[in-house]
């Protein structure tokens, strides 16, 4: 195999391919850090590359199969994950200069997970500033770029995933999604990614921002990869008691159910004000996409989601001003002025209103619940409602223009968020100026297996994401 | 609801936290508390008295296939 060939591989090639000895561990790493190294001086998306510890397991992994042993469904997939994944004997930047100042005593959950199905963590990657920020900026490691067009933002928080993902310098990645962090570098940068159920995959050794909100999944070119990638992280951790209990779905066979026999709507209200109108167009060719393979597609009223909004902006400001309170205190000059502005905001909610949006998100659960799924089985929407904008467009820093762009931005990711509800987000076309345009589908909580199976009947009736940007 | 919430309501309540902030950023986190609060009050004085955080647990359970 080329090298080219290689790296276009989804994972679930990848570890076909290496176990059936087609390409080595080796060789496919090899390859990876050789076109890392190419893209890091364009798209600053690697914090660390850890070349020789990845090649001794990729020669482990080789030696493995060579014995006729797979360790399991990502056997010699190398990945690079988002810096707030602790590693024991490695202290995490968390994008910033807060943070471990000494190496984690334990592993994170999701990182034994993945080292148990055999992937090869080569590196750790670019994000915002401990994951607080919705463009890619980052004040202290440089912004990161995205691979479609290096001037414009990749999304954030998990930057890095979304854009050395979409570069084919890594062939998945974790990130993490509390308002969006997943779902908009994966539309900005042309992934697929999926933020699972709240509860679903372990936040253990997972850096925390907001613990009410925060969700653990990948990012990955295809929805199959991120359904196999769940399937190896989700179920219950016993160090995080907020994981559930119920069994983990085989995500994989899901990828096969018809889709002729589902429901999908399109909300009648919120997803679409002020939405940009070639935003709005892929967002109905992906519809009509999906009634070419049998689907039903209906328009649905929704309840008012902006209250659900404020409260979910509530809950992760007053709990990030708590997490982050000491350093507030002691390293104020630590932060960047960004994400210090942000999580000083959290110090100004009042206690009772921080508790009553806590108390809100189980009735407006029901609500979104009684008023969606019971008329379909998936909400489609848009991630954003603009397009890509440069980096210096959006280089707001602590100003006062920094509320409103932060708003804008995860106006439409934000709801799945306070709603716990599971979002897979989905390449849909490309604008005219060449940039990827994503779509989301929030499901039922704990239904990700309908999310994938809708997801990859569009991949395998389009080719959009298996288009490359030119670098 | 018109929520009355000053910057220098937000100065206080920093300080009080034992955290020092200046007029612009508290101007700033006066204006994201008040919008914050105005946008979601109504829903909150719909809540029944009942009505806990435990409730979002139970709706997941409920609303899973």
């Amino acid at each position: 195999m080329t090298d080219n060939e290689i790296l276009n591989l989804s994972c679930s090639g990848l570890a076909r391919a290496i176990a059936a000895r087609r390409v080595s561990a080796v060789k496919a790493l090899e390859v990876t850090l050789s076109r890392a190294a190419s893209v890091q001086p364009r798209l600053n998306c690697f914090l660390r590359l850890d070349s020789e510890l990845a090649l001794e397991a990729a020669r482990l992994a080789d030696r493995e199969i060579a014995r006729g042993h797979a360790r399991g469904p990502l056997h010699g997939v190398p990945m690079a994950h988002k810096d707030m994944y602790h590693r024991a004997g490695v202290a995490s930047s968390w994008g910033g200069r807060i943070g471990p100042s000494r190496p984690a005593p334990a592993t994170a959950t999701a990182l034994e997970r993945l080292d148990s199905a055999g992937a090869i963590q080569f590196g750790v990657l670019n994000m915002a500033e401990c994951a607080f920020g919705p463009t890619g900026h980052n004040y202290h490691y440089g912004h990161c770029r995205n691979a479609w067009d290096p001037e414009r933002i990749t999304g954030g928080s998990s930057s890095g995933s979304g854009t050395s993902v979409a570069a084919r310098a890594n062939f998945a990645a974790l990130g993490s999604d509390t308002g969006g962090s997943i779902r908009l570098p994966a539309t900005f940068c042309g992934t697929a990614g999926v933020k699972p159920t709240y509860g679903r995959v372990s936040r253990a050794g997972a850096m925390p921002l907001s613990f009410s909100m925060d969700t653990v999944g990948p990012l990955a070119r295809t929805v199959e990869d991120c359904a196999l990638i769940l399937g190896v992280l989700a179920g219950q951790d016993a160090r995080d008691p907020t994981t559930d209990p119920r069994p983990v779905p085989d995500y994989m066979a899901a990828l096969a159910r018809p889709v002729a026999a589902l429901t999908i709507g399109r909300p009648r209200q919120y997803f679409y004000d002020d939405c940009d109108a070639e935003i709005a167009a892929l967002m109905e060719a992906s519809l009509e996409a999906f009634r070419k393979l049998g689907a039903r597609v209906v328009d649905v009223d929704l309840p008012e989601i902006d209250p659900w909004n404020a409260a979910g902006s509530m809950i992760i400001s007053a709990e990030a001003a708590a997490l982050h309170g000491n350093w507030l205190r002691t390293r104020p000059q630590d932060y960047s002025p960004q994400v210090r502005a942000r999580l000083e905001s959290g110090l100004a909610i009042p206690a009772a209103s921080y508790i009553d949006s806590l108390r809100l998100r189980g009735v407006a659960l029901q609500a979104f619940t009684r008023a969606v799924f019971s008329k379909v089985d998936v909400l489609h929407a848009p991630v954003v409602s603009f397009q890509t904008p440069t980096i210096a467009e959006t280089d707001v820093a602590g100003g006062p223009k920094m509320s409103q762009l932060l708003a804008q931005v995860i106006r439409l990711t934000r709801p799945a968020n306070y709603l716990g509800v599971p979002t897979l987000s989905v390449q849909a076309g490309f604008t005219r100026a060449g940039m990827p345009v994503g779509m989301q589908f929030l499901g039922k909580p704990f239904d990700e297996a309908t999310l994938f199976a809708l997801g990859h009947a569009f991949q395998s009736a389009t080719d959009f994401h298996s288009r490359a940007p030119k670098l | 609801m018109k929520t009355d919430f000053s910057a220098e309501l937000a100065v206080a309540l920093v300080n009080a936290q034992g955290i020092s902030c200046t007029p612009e950023s508290a101007a700033e986190d006066a204006k994201f508390a008040a919008s914050v609060l105005e946008r979601a009050s109504a829903a909150f004085a719909r809540l029944a008295f009942e009505d806990e955080p435990s409730g979002f647990t139970a709706a997941q359970r409920r609303a899973a296939p």
